[in-house]
């Protein structure tokens, strides 16, 4: 079958077909049209605006610092998950998915009760005499990176982590027996094998970034302008689509040709590198993996307690805004106050006797279910034939495949929206599951393909010599040693739905309408703590998974080594 | 008082009189089918549905359907893609003219309507293509504790740090005309109220850099303008009548001033090709009544469109509402026929509010 990687990648192809490359058809026409007739018009004024050329910077500017501020800190955790603390490794993951659980606007919130001038840290520092007047946490550009990073660490956390869990720990025990010291096995073997993780961590991270508006809105200075809310205020209140439609095909141009640039260091595809050597694979400067090196050695002999120290506080930081949204879910106040004055269940009742919610929250659980099970059935044997397959333009076949994350999703919508018209999709269920496949599915090739990467293909050959059949082998074989990467594809392709309120504004119709848009439209004039109930049951149903998972599928590939 | 109170006296005899006429040869309500309205989502949508959704109902036998609520860019996609996503869409006054020029919309009948409720529209009239929905008003919003002995009273004292010192919260321009803050800018530079539009934007942003640095946020939604207060994250700044209210009910103590508020509207529409037009003059047509009005001002403080609808409800409740009688001439009503025209350099002033203000955040 991998001879015929054509067949791998149809049905993944057909969905692109239609939930982005007519979509994206349709931005691109609506950008060229003014009034009904060809114009060049909005290219023009979108090309000649100095103030957008300056947003568009400042977004690529302020993504690649959060990127790299996202690697720095996700590196060290997931090193601490996937050795140190090994035991705990699905446990830490399970955890480290959490901040993803919670509407953005009250995540938000969470962090201004945090940080804000009369938040917890102030208040605290101001109770132990350190400070005399509120430190400026938020509302300023450090607020902006904190929200940022915080939200996308899981990004970076996860595919790091699966490539580590997958280094064989006899390899640098190997290493250390041949007598090197700690930080040269580090550097020559850990951080070479880890690297695919790190690369798919960063596209993950950086063309994330690039798509956020309201976090730095909530969060940042007034200033932290980025691109993506200068086209979501083109559409949304200047009804403008050409010039919002030029502007979003210029950052897809910008970012994909961005991509190609970096092309070696974002996905290596198989056949570009071996595994007989991957030290001199790493992309590193030297001088840069010497100082690694350096730095490794120094921490060894107190690495234990140092990874310790750190893993737990970073989890802290991460979970912070979280406990403050439970804490907020079982107040008794009919508004956000923090901390709560009373505590009560209202706010759960309130959710459980309101229909509306409750069939949103099922609406919304279907098609995000359905689009990720699509995503990762139609992403894996696409993610296959790129890795494994040896043909022409696979990285751009990579590349169409993560496009949907690129385009900003208010562009998207609006193309999709289009399209589903045409095809009599609209007001159907079936729009939602197109659109959260389409999603979905960068999130899958990203990881997939990263993780196929490092994959050892002699497991495979072994088992075929056994006689196993592929289907069999991939059963038996690929997916029980990839199963870190298939649950975190999958956790992300879902939440790519679940949370998303811009695609299915477009879409939504009395058959179809998300909890997005329910929390969404409560949240507009006044924030009830009804919305934080969802980020708690969303909480109890991801521990209830990591508890499943636990018992079944990250256990197993420990247990057979 | 005593002027609201014999005031209320006149009216409730002139709304016995009404009654006592004989209803006029008005077209009637019931009908069949259904029809599918906006739902503003939490307290709003309850307030819809209790004061016009089930009454509509009873009285006509048509059924509503209540579907949330769109922005005015995803209501404008839909209808020019044949697929509007209401039968009765609000849509909010300062986008309204933009769907009245482009032919987006379908003709109000008022042959649904009693003459008296279509005269009693006294504010924003209405008009041929959309029947105003709610009144609201953008005020000054105070700290009471902080301020209870010495409260602020005009744009003006809000930019005066000296004499109110505290942190301030006002609308990010991106908000353009639903904000207000370039009308307050203007306000508080001495800009007279007649004299605000056409909107002079050097010296609205030179006024908003005056106060820049006292902001402590510019605030990106409504939710967001009175959270800040209710977290003392900021003792003074600009908010929505409604929001200021419904964070007091909740135990809140943020005092309003109504002096200098700007008045703004959303109303109801119905999109070209929307499927149940029939049944959706009805239920304008119902909305437009004085009751129901009424009975939705009791439920959220958004001032009723037709002023009849006054004669049915309390002098206390009255007392909240922006287009009480004591307090309506106090408000300046906002010009969205300004926000819509075109300007010398080509733009509407919604866009051009939106460039101006990329360019000056993006200066830092």
């Amino acid at each position: 079958m991998l001879n015929r990687p054509f067949l791998l990648m149809l049905p993944a192809l057909i969905a692109l077909g239609i939930g982005f490359i007519l979509p994206m058809g349709s931005v691109v026409w609506t950008s060229l049209h003014q009034g009904g007739l060809f114009s060049m018009g909005a290219w023009g004024e979108v090309l000649s605006s100095r103030t957008f050329l300056g947003i568009l910077g400042r977004t690529f500017s302020m993504a690649a610092v959060v990127t790299l501020l996202t690697l720095a800190l996700a590196y060290p955790l997931a090193y601490w998950a996937a050795t140190t603390a090994r035991r705990w490794g699905a446990q830490i993951m399970a955890l480290v998915a959490v901040p993803y659980l919670t509407s953005i606007l009250i995540r938000s919130y969470a962090w201004v009760a945090i940080l804000g001038g009369n938040g917890l840290v102030n208040r605290a520092l101001e109770s132990l005499g350190l400070i005399e007047e509120p430190l400026p946490l938020v509302f300023n550009r450090f607020g902006s990176y904190v929200g940022m990073v915080h939200i996308l660490l899981p990004m970076a956390v996860f595919p790091i982590f699966a490539a580590m869990q997958r280094i064989d720990p006899a390899l640098m025990r190997a290493g250390a027996s041949l007598g090197a010291p700690p930080g040269s096995s580090f550097s020559t073997i850990f951080l070479p094998l880890s690297w695919p993780g790190v690369s798919a961590g960063a596209a993950l991270v950086f063309l994330a970034a690039m798509g956020f508006y309201i976090t730095p809105a909530l969060l940042g200075a007034p200033g932290d302008y980025l691109v993506a809310q200068a086209i979501e205020v083109r559409v949304s209140t200047l009804a403008e689509f050409d010039t919002a439609a030029a502007q979003a095909c210029l950052l897809l141009a910008l970012v994909t040709a961005l991509m190609l640039l970096l092309r070696k260091r974002i996905v290596a595809m198989a056949g570009e590198d071996t595994t007989a050597a991957p030290a001199r694979r790493l992309p590193l400067p030297p001088l840069l993996r010497r100082l690694g090196a350096a730095v490794a050695g120094l921490l060894a002999p107190i690495a234990t307690p140092l990874l310790w120290g750190y893993g737990l506080l970073l989890m802290t930081l991460l979970l912070a805004p979280m406990i403050v949204v439970v804490l907020i879910a079982f107040s008794s106040a009919p508004y956000l106050s923090f901390p709560p004055p009373g505590w009560s269940l209202r706010w759960f009742f309130s959710f459980f006797a309101d229909e509306a919610w409750l069939r949103a929250t099922g609406f919304s659980l279907v098609v995000s279910l359905a689009g990720a099970a699509t995503a990762l059935a139609i992403g894996t044997p696409f993610a296959l034939a790129l890795s494994r397959g040896r043909f022409q333009g696979r990285r751009l076949l990579w590349l169409l495949a993560v496009a949907p994350m690129i385009l900003p999703h208010i562009a998207l919508a609006l193309g999709l929206f289009f399209t589903a018209v045409r095809l009599g999709l609209n007001g159907s269920i079936a729009s939602f599951w197109i659109a959260y496949t389409v999603t979905g599915l960068p999130y899958v090739v990203i990881i997939l393909v990263a993780a196929l990467r490092r994959f050892d293909t002699d497991l495979e050959r072994a088992a075929a010599s056994l006689g196993a059949a592929p289907l069999r082998r991939f059963r038996d074989v690929t997916l029980p040693l990839l199963a870190a990467s298939f649950a975190s594809a999958f956790l992300f392709a879902f939440l790519a739905g679940f949370d998303d309120l811009i695609i299915s504004l477009f879409l939504s119709s009395p058959n179809g309408t998300t909890i997005a848009m329910r929390m969404w439209e409560d949240i507009r004039l006044e924030i009830s703590p009804k919305t934080a109930v969802v980020g708690v049951l969303q909480l109890g149903l991801l521990l209830l998974a990591a508890l499943i998972a636990r018992l079944r599928l990250w256990s197993a590939p420990w247990r057979t080594r | 008082m005593s002027s609201i109170i014999s005031r209320r006296g006149l009216l409730a005899a002139t709304a016995l009189a009404t009654l006592a006429r004989p209803a006029l040869a008005q077209n009637s309500l019931k009908g069949t089918g259904s029809v599918i309205v906006h739902d503003g989502g939490g307290t709003m949508g309850v307030a819809q549905r209790r004061a016009f959704s089930e009454p509509f109902e009873k009285e006509t036998g048509i059924r509503v359907i209540h579907q949330a609520g769109v922005n005015s860019g995803v209501q404008r996609a839909a209808i020019l893609a044949g697929a509007p996503k209401h039968d009765v869409a609000n849509i909010s006054g300062g986008s309204m003219a933009a769907f009245e020029k482009d032919a987006l919309l379908q003709p109000i009948d008022y042959n649904f309507w009693a003459e008296a409720d279509r005269r009693a529209f006294d504010i924003v009239p209405a008009g041929q293509f959309q029947s105003p929905a709610m009144l609201y008003s953008m005020l000054l919003a105070f700290d009471q504790k902080r301020y209870g002995d010495r409260a602020p009273q005009s744009w003006a004292q809000l930019w005066d740090a000296r004499a109110f010192p505290g942190r301030r919260t006002l609308a990010a321009g991106a908000n353009a005309a639903d904000g207000c803050s370039f009308e307050i800018a203007l306000l508080a530079d001495g800009v007279a109220p007649d004299k605000l539009y056409p909107i002079d934007w050097e010296r609205a942003f030179r006024s908003l850099a005056r106060i820049r640095g006292d902001v402590v946020k510019w605030w990106a939604n409504g939710a967001e303008s009175v959270q800040l207060q209710i977290d003392r994250q900021a003792s003074l700044g600009s908010a929505w009548n409604g929001r200021i209210d419904g964070a007091n009910d909740n135990g809140g103590s943020i005092g309003k001033v109504w002096n200098q508020g700007i008045l703004q509207w959303a109303g109801w529409a119905i999109p070209k090709g929307a499927a149940n037009a029939e049944n959706a003059q009805k239920y304008i047509a119902y909305m437009s009544r004085a009751e129901p009005q009424a009975r939705y001002s009791e439920l959220i403080t958004y001032g009723p469109t037709n002023s009849r609808a006054f004669d049915h409800i309390s002098a206390e409740r009255a007392a909240l509402l922006p287009t009480a009688p004591a307090v309506k001439g106090l408000q300046i009503v906002q010009d969205y026929d300004f926000w819509n025209a075109t300007d010398s350099t080509g733009q509407t002033g919604l866009r051009r509010a939106i460039t101006e203000w990329e360019k000056w955040v993006s200066a830092g």
